[in-house]
């Protein structure tokens, strides 16, 4: 190979040419990680939001102090059902022989694999069911304030499906990585909680979280500081209370672990 | 050669790895983790009967202030009882009961009634926030003590509270039916101390405080001799008339004929918003307090009336019939007509839209059912939110100065010829508070002083 280079000066040049390439490309790789102090390719970073369909259809039936009532039982049920999901028990070939027949006609329907949430349509309807206590009249009421319940009331009041449909994803186009990630607000959300003088500074921060096959926590990384320590911990720390997140699919777990998931904090 | 393979290798190695997006994706906006505050049992020697009581008094107070932020603190009754808590607080047994916030005191007699000596600690950065002597008299308790309340709060969250803010609304307190009048008044913010302001015999309408706090506008159903074919006769004109606080003293700003009235305060506090039908149908003009001079904000043939304008002056809301029913819009008050933009599409008959502080969010009533109910909105028309159902008919709602509350009228049919209206108080999210005007007849239209610097 030497006397090959030292014989053919083309060889040579070209060997030393790449070498120095790949030098500067590794240099420039690292540097660039030194400075952002962060792993995550930011170019490759796709931003998911949520599909909301939005009706106004008539002035709003439920109140906020009702609506934060209904939202804390959805996060309550998201949550329990979410970490007590029991294992997925997968039936032999033998038993699925059983169940479908040659000539039986099935009607295939979406897969169940994720663990079923309850709808928020559904929680409206039980709760129109139960008669509403007055409002009181006297000071006892221990509910605090809450901004997410913008998006909650936007939500909340429509009677109908909605026909606009809002968002980055349709209901077809909702891969299991988008819906999966779509999750993961809920569960942190409710345990992201701030102090009085945190709750009117608009700070915000980015962290990416690492999920393991099971759904927990491999680790978390600050890529974005809101420049305030306690609020960063804050948001940390509410990743860590929702876990364990939901078990996801042998596909999701080497792109969940590998890659991770960042989630904004606030917006 | 092998060389030359590694490194090749080693390059598509780098790009194979990143070649997965990563999602990313909001979590939303944190709940409020309430502080847990405790205001110990003050350190008394040498209080009198009297003092002692002036003492308990000063304390409920100052508990019953703090209360009504019970959305950001959660009044915790911890007694320490027989520790020193205020030369020397045990900060760490605070910290083991998640305490945020400690307030203690030390009271010792005075001619005038007591002395109170006040600490605040932050439990978190064990710190004193605030170390201050105040003099409390039987005459000054209630301001006294909101005065400790508000600096206790200033000294906790870096922003003043409603503790010295006031309510100023109408009554027709002792009168009924035909020959009900309708005065003006003025109370703290948790309902005490109310004082009556007017005694025109006549209805006053429609309040708006100076940003200074010294002045405040308002309508009035005034008298006016009117001489036509040689023969005097009295007409009614609805006026918009001035108090001056300071010197108790009464003024008229317009009495063109018709409605004069639905006036507020600009930023600066040198221009009036107001509604004049002087022309025929009502539209919004803007007045100039110094000269008198006024110009157009809103021109069509419609109804246009109950304009409010955020504190930069940038943006009015105002009830407008120009779709055919009451809604609210909202536009640059600059120049007539500009950037007008309906916000509202729902809701049969919907009134006296006010906005929030920041100027982000609208409170109004709207008729449903059979009654007046209140809702909120964003500026842009966004985030239709209810906030009260089942508790009356709800009207004239209005945001306090610190944007936390509002206040609102609520009225109660008793029977078929008596209904009681009072004014009450609840959080932005539509928590009722409390009830802070009682068996002081009928009530309208509560407004809120400014905050004190």
């Amino acid at each position: 190979m030497i006397q090959t280079m030292e014989k053919d000066p083309f060889i040579k040049n070209f060997v030393i040419s790449t070498g120095v390439h790949a030098v500067l490309f590794v240099l420039a790789f690292g540097v660039g990680k030194f400075i952002s102090g962060s792993s995550v390719d930011q170019g490759k970073i796709e931003v998911i939001t949520s599909s909301v369909r939005v009706d106004v259809v008539g002035m709003p039936k439920f109140t906020v102090e009702e609506l934060k009532a209904m939202q804390s039982q959805v996060q309550e049920k998201a949550q329990v059902e979410a970490k007590g999901a029991p294992e997925e028990v997968k039936p032999t070939v033998d038993e699925a022989e059983d169940v479908i027949k040659k000539d039986d006609i099935v009607i295939q329907e979406k897969s169940n694999d994720a663990p079923k949430k309850p709808s928020f349509m559904n929680i409206v309807s039980d709760y129109s069911a139960k008669k509403v206590k007055a409002a009181p009249k006297k000071k006892g009421s221990t509910q605090g304030s809450n901004k997410s319940l913008d998006s909650l009331v936007l939500e909340g009041n429509k009677l109908s499906k909605g026909g606009a449909l809002v968002g980055d994803y349709s209901d077809g186009e909702v891969s299991e990585m988008a819906e999966y990630v779509q999750a993961l607000p809920e569960l942190v959300r409710v345990h992201f909680k701030l102090p009085s003088y945190l709750m009117d500074q608009n700070l915000r921060c980015r962290i990416a979280v690492y999920i393991g096959n099971t759904g927990e926590v491999l680790k978390t990384q600050l890529i974005e500081s809101s420049g305030n320590p306690e609020y960063d911990a804050r948001a940390e720390k509410s990743i860590r209370a929702a876990a364990p997140f939901p078990k996801p699919s042998s596909t999701l777990s080497p792109r969940l672990g590998g890659s991770g998931v960042i989630l904004r904090f606030p917006l | 050669m092998k060389i030359l393979f590694l490194i090749l290798l080693s390059l598509f190695s780098f790009h194979s790895f990143g070649q997965d997006s990563i999602a990313e994706i909001a979590v939303g906006h944190a709940e409020l983790d309430k502080d847990k505050f405790v205001i110990d049992d003050a350190e008394a020697s040498g209080l009198s009967g009297a003092q002692k009581t002036l003492l308990a008094s000063f304390l409920d107070i100052l508990k019953n202030d703090f209360s009504f932020y019970k959305h950001k603190f959660n009044i915790v009754d911890y007694s320490k009882k027989g520790q020193n808590s205020f030369s020397k607080p045990q900060l760490e047994s605070w910290k083991e009961h998640g305490i945020s916030y400690f307030v203690t005191s030390k009271v010792t007699s005075n001619s005038d009634g007591i002395n109170a000596d006040i600490k605040v600690w932050s439990i978190l950065t064990g710190k004193e926030i605030l170390a201050k002597s105040y003099a409390i008299s039987k005459n000054s308790l209630r301001p006294s003590t909101h005065k400790v309340a508000d600096e206790i709060y200033r000294s906790i969250t870096g922003k003043p509270s409603v503790f010295l803010s006031k309510i100023v609304f109408i009554s027709d307190r002792g009168t009924f039916g035909k020959d009900s009048i309708k005065e003006l008044y003025m109370m703290d913010f948790d309902g005490n101390r109310v004082d009556r302001l007017t005694h025109f015999n006549s209805i006053v309408l429609s309040p708006s405080v100076s940003p200074d706090n010294s002045k405040i506008m308002f309508s009035l159903i005034a008298s006016h001799r009117q001489v036509s074919n040689g023969k005097v006769k009295t007409i009614k004109n609805i006026d918009l008339k001035l108090f001056d606080l300071g010197t108790k003293k009464f003024s008229t700003l317009s009495e063109l004929p018709g409605v004069n009235s639905g006036a507020i305060y600009s930023a600066g506090g040198d221009h009036a918003f107001m509604t004049l039908t002087h022309k025929g149908n009502a539209d919004i003009y803007e007045m100039n307090l110094q000269t008198g001079a006024r110009r157009s904000v809103t021109k069509h043939w419609s109804d246009d009336v109950d304009p409010s304008i955020t504190q930069d002056g940038k943006l009015m809301t105002f009830l407008s019939n120009r779709s055919g029913r009451a809604h609210i819009y909202t536009m640059d008050p600059s120049i007539a007509e500009k950037d007008l933009k309906r916000i509202s599409f729902v809701g049969q008959f919907n009134a006296t839209p006010r906005f929030s502080p920041d100027g982000r969010e609208i409170v109004f009533s709207s008729w449903v059912d059979g009654l007046f109910d209140l809702y909120r909105i964003s500026s842009d028309g966004s985030n239709l939110a209810r906030l009260t159902k089942n508790f009356g008919s709800n009207e004239e709602p209005v945001y306090s100065p610190d944007g936390e509350f509002i206040v609102f009228t609520s009225k109660r049919v008793i029977s078929q010829k008596k209904a009681t209206q009072d004014v009450y108080i609840m959080n932005r999210d539509g928590e009722i508070l409390g009830q802070l005007t009682s068996g002081f007849g009928r009530c309208y239209s509560p407004v809120w002083t400014n905050l004190s610097k």
